[in-house]
């Protein structure tokens, strides 16, 4: 006999959230399809007309939208390396019981919660070609390193790359503290009984159970960097020229010139880009998650 | 365990009190335009420095408007304070940066969302939207009779605004007469050679010649004032405008443009400009400018009145620069009316008359250029002139009264504004930075943009 399986709510229960979801993110997503499909503008505000493909086409001839597009990337697949690998030495370090460990979880943590605009400004000022850092390299001797670090492409992207890292690696590394609390000690034990190193352990047992984490981290940190604005508008408004712009920000400045139809392709390409590298992302770490 | 769960919660609640009284104060914000400094609106301030202490009349009334961040200027935080405290009209300002309030503005106006007043430089706002559609008429105002220059509201033969200012004044190069003597430059340039041997001169004291700060809307003070210089006289540079405006000629079709962008570029080679212009900012170089370690900064009168008034014991002045492309010394000035135009959906029209009223009076006029020395355009009201910066209006007289003046090319472009702070002003700054442009590549780059923005506005002659 075959027990009727009891569901805990009613699926009515459902209609209030999919309502919301629905009127605030489903319906603005379609009409944002549509109307980039459109010459929408300032100019036009209620009356667009279709235009076919031909906002994706300019885009696509755009090169600065084009050097946008590899920004983004490079800036997205940068700090997800950098903040996933940092959190995670940085988690391995704090995970033990080690003298001043609360303090010190606290001190990588801090930065997430400022304000990113207070973070960029800071930043801008520390990185000024009369800056603190250019000033502290002098202070030091190395007045040769001293440049105009916002000024010039490499220096500039790296710089935004090294902010956003040091703003969000604490984040992931208390993500992976989870993960690594979780990790049964009778694996441990068991390994060491059997004579494994160090080494082993760490790659026979911690890396493939710690899999769920990095999943969370990558995914929400290759979303985040492919959708970011703040740190780049902030620290460089896509300067120095248009050398750092990011999708978001060419999306925001193409709105701002009021071609409204181009700068929503613009967002659609954007929500693509992520939605289609997210989703590979997640693929890719599920299917190496190791249940316990 | 309780006594940590109170202790919690109290903090908790210190917390959230200390969020709401660090809260925003936005509508008279401290918010401070660029070149301009803070200056507390106490709305006390009055000719003889004594306190009002008027009660306020009649009825609160509330009125909402919207203002750039670079226009709102201390002397207006002051008149709406008076007004605020004398007549208990209060104008709820909201301040929006420049580069969202063109696209703010007009979309609002068209959902009918727009506040009761909007602050703009008529010029720019007859470019952008249809008065005759967005905002009321004037004309029939009891101070329109003491307008002394009532064309830079008029449109279809109506007046569609209230505005402050006759004139910005000029566009020139603001120098450091410390540092000027303190090198043995006793007269001031009059030719483009003796201009590069005067930089020659600084650079050689380890003195910066010229600044140009990363901020792009003043390095484009060189080209928008250049670029009427060498058409040389208003006739010429409207006919070029109209010509550009209705796709019947291009830019790059008149080489004296890139001339200018040429002999702009030229300060980069030369090894005039300071090093870092693509990151420092212009209230940096202000401050050099004031401390003499930069002798020079290409900007505008009301930029001088602005520095003068964060740096009083700076000794700045300013003067018209001799140019290649500019042989009849013509004087580039600033005809930007900045004023207020009346929504026509407003409820309260009786109490913005009667804002107006109180506002083309001396008593309240007077306030916005005691801050902000000008020249006014009502009738009666001071425009401090006395102090301004004498040269100024020397300057200014000498050349309106010869005839020599031109206004800026933006004027005569307007309706490509939209357009500058996100392309042509960028370029001014991408190609000394990377050398990859040279004037006439900036124009055909800046064409280019031209063609998309006249074609997406279905402007005639772009179908």
């Amino acid at each position: 006999m075959k027990k009727k399986k009891k569901s805990i709510y009613p699926l009515y229960a459902l209609i209030p959230a999919l309502v919301m979801y629905t009127v605030f993110s489903v319906v603005p997503i379609v009409i944002s399809l549509t109307l980039s499909f459109t010459d929408w503008n300032m100019n036009r505000l209620f009356t667009p007309e279709f235009v076919g493909g031909a906002n994706y086409a300019e885009l696509l001839r755009d090169p600065v939208f084009l050097r946008s597009i590899g920004n983004t990337f490079l800036f997205a697949f940068a700090t997800t390396i950098l903040k996933t690998g940092i959190g995670f030495i940085l988690a391995l370090a704090l995970v033990k019981k080690v003298a001043a460990r609360g303090i010190l979880r606290t001190i990588y943590y801090a930065p997430c919660v400022i304000s990113i605009t207070v973070v960029g400004v800071l930043f801008k000022s520390i990185l000024a070609n009369r800056g603190l850092l250019n000033n502290v390299l002098i202070g030091i001797g190395l007045d040769n390193l001293t440049r105009d670090w916002l000024g010039s492409y490499a220096t500039a992207i790296g710089s935004v790359i090294f902010v956003e890292t040091w703003m969000w690696a604490g984040f992931n590394m208390f993500i992976f503290i989870s993960g690594l609390q979780a990790i049964s000690a009778d694996y441990y034990e068991s390994a060491t009984l059997d004579g494994a190193a160090a080494f082993d352990k760490f790659r026979h047992i911690t890396l493939p159970l710690i899999v769920p984490s990095m999943t969370v981290v990558v995914t929400l940190s290759i979303a985040g960097g492919l959708k970011v604005f703040d740190i780049i508008y902030v620290i460089t408004n896509g300067g120095p020229g248009f050398d750092t712009q990011v999708l978001a920000t060419y999306t925001y400045q193409s709105f701002s010139l009021g071609f409204l139809g181009e700068s929503t392709a613009g967002s659609v390409i954007l929500a693509v880009i992520v939605v289609i590298i997210s989703f590979a992302m997640n693929q890719y770490f599920t299917k190496r998650e190791v249940e316990m | 365990m309780r006594n940590r769960k109170w202790t919690a919660l109290m903090l908790a609640g210190v917390m959230s009190l200390s969020l709401m009284a660090c809260g925003e104060n936005a509508v008279n914000s401290s918010e401070e335009p660029s070149g301009e400094p803070v200056q507390e609106a106490t709305g006390n301030e009055t000719e003889d420095g004594g306190d009002e202490t008027k009660e306020p009349s009649g009825e609160k009334v509330e009125l909402t408007g919207m203002v750039q961040q670079s226009r709102w200027y201390s002397g207006l935080q002051n008149m709406v304070d008076k007004l605020a405290e004398q007549e208990n009209i209060h104008i709820e300002f909201e301040v929006i940066p420049d580069d969202q309030y063109d696209n703010l503005m007009k979309m609002r106006l068209n959902s009918h969302e727009a506040p009761d007043l909007i602050v703009y430089q008529f010029a720019d706002l007859f470019a952008g939207v249809n008065p005759e559609e967005f905002f009321v008429p004037l004309d029939d105002e009891a101070w329109m009779a003491k307008v002394q220059a009532p064309e830079l509201t008029e449109y279809n033969g109506k007046h569609y605004g209230y505005c402050f200012e006759a004139s910005n004044g000029f566009q020139g190069l603001i120098y450091n007469k410390d540092v000027f003597e303190a090198n043995g430059i006793t007269e001031l340039p009059k030719t483009l050679d003796e201009f590069y041997a005067v930089c020659d001169k600084l650079k050689a004291s380890g003195i910066v010649p010229v600044a140009i700060p990363s901020d792009t809307w003043v390095p484009q003070i060189w080209m928008t004032s250049g670029m009427s210089r060498a058409l040389g006289t208003v006739d010429k540079c409207e006919d070029f405008a109209d010509k550009i405006l209705t796709n019947q000629a291009k830019f790059h079709d008149y080489p004296e443009m890139a001339a200018v962008v040429d002999e702009y570029l030229d300060l980069f080679k030369k090894g005039y400009v300071n090093e870092d212009f693509m990151t420092v900012s212009y209230d940096e170089i202000l401050g050099r400018l004031a401390s003499g370690e930069i002798a020079m900064i290409y900007g505008a009168t009301e930029i001088l009145t602005s520095i003068e008034e964060s740096y009083p014991d700076a000794n700045l002045t300013i003067f018209n620069p001799p140019v290649g492309y500019d042989d009849k010394d013509v004087l580039a000035y600033l005809p930007t009316a900045m004023g207020i135009a009346v929504n026509k959906d407003t409820e309260n029209l009786d109490t913005i008359r009667k804002v107006f009223d109180l506002w083309s009076t001396p008593e309240y006029g007077d306030v916005y250029f005691q801050s902000r020395p000008g020249f006014p355009n009502i009738e009666g009201i001071n425009g401090n002139q006395a102090a301004m910066n004498p040269d100024i209006p020397k300057i200014y007289n000498e050349y309106m009264s010869q005839g020599r003046v031109v206004a800026q090319m933006n004027q005569y472009i307007d309706t490509l504004q939209p357009l500058f702070g996100n392309t042509l002003w960028v370029y001014f700054l991408e190609a000394p930075s990377k050398g990859n442009m040279d004037g006439a590549a900036v124009m055909e780059r800046f064409q280019e943009d031209v063609d998309k923005f006249m074609k997406e506005k279905g402007a005639e002659g772009w179908n």
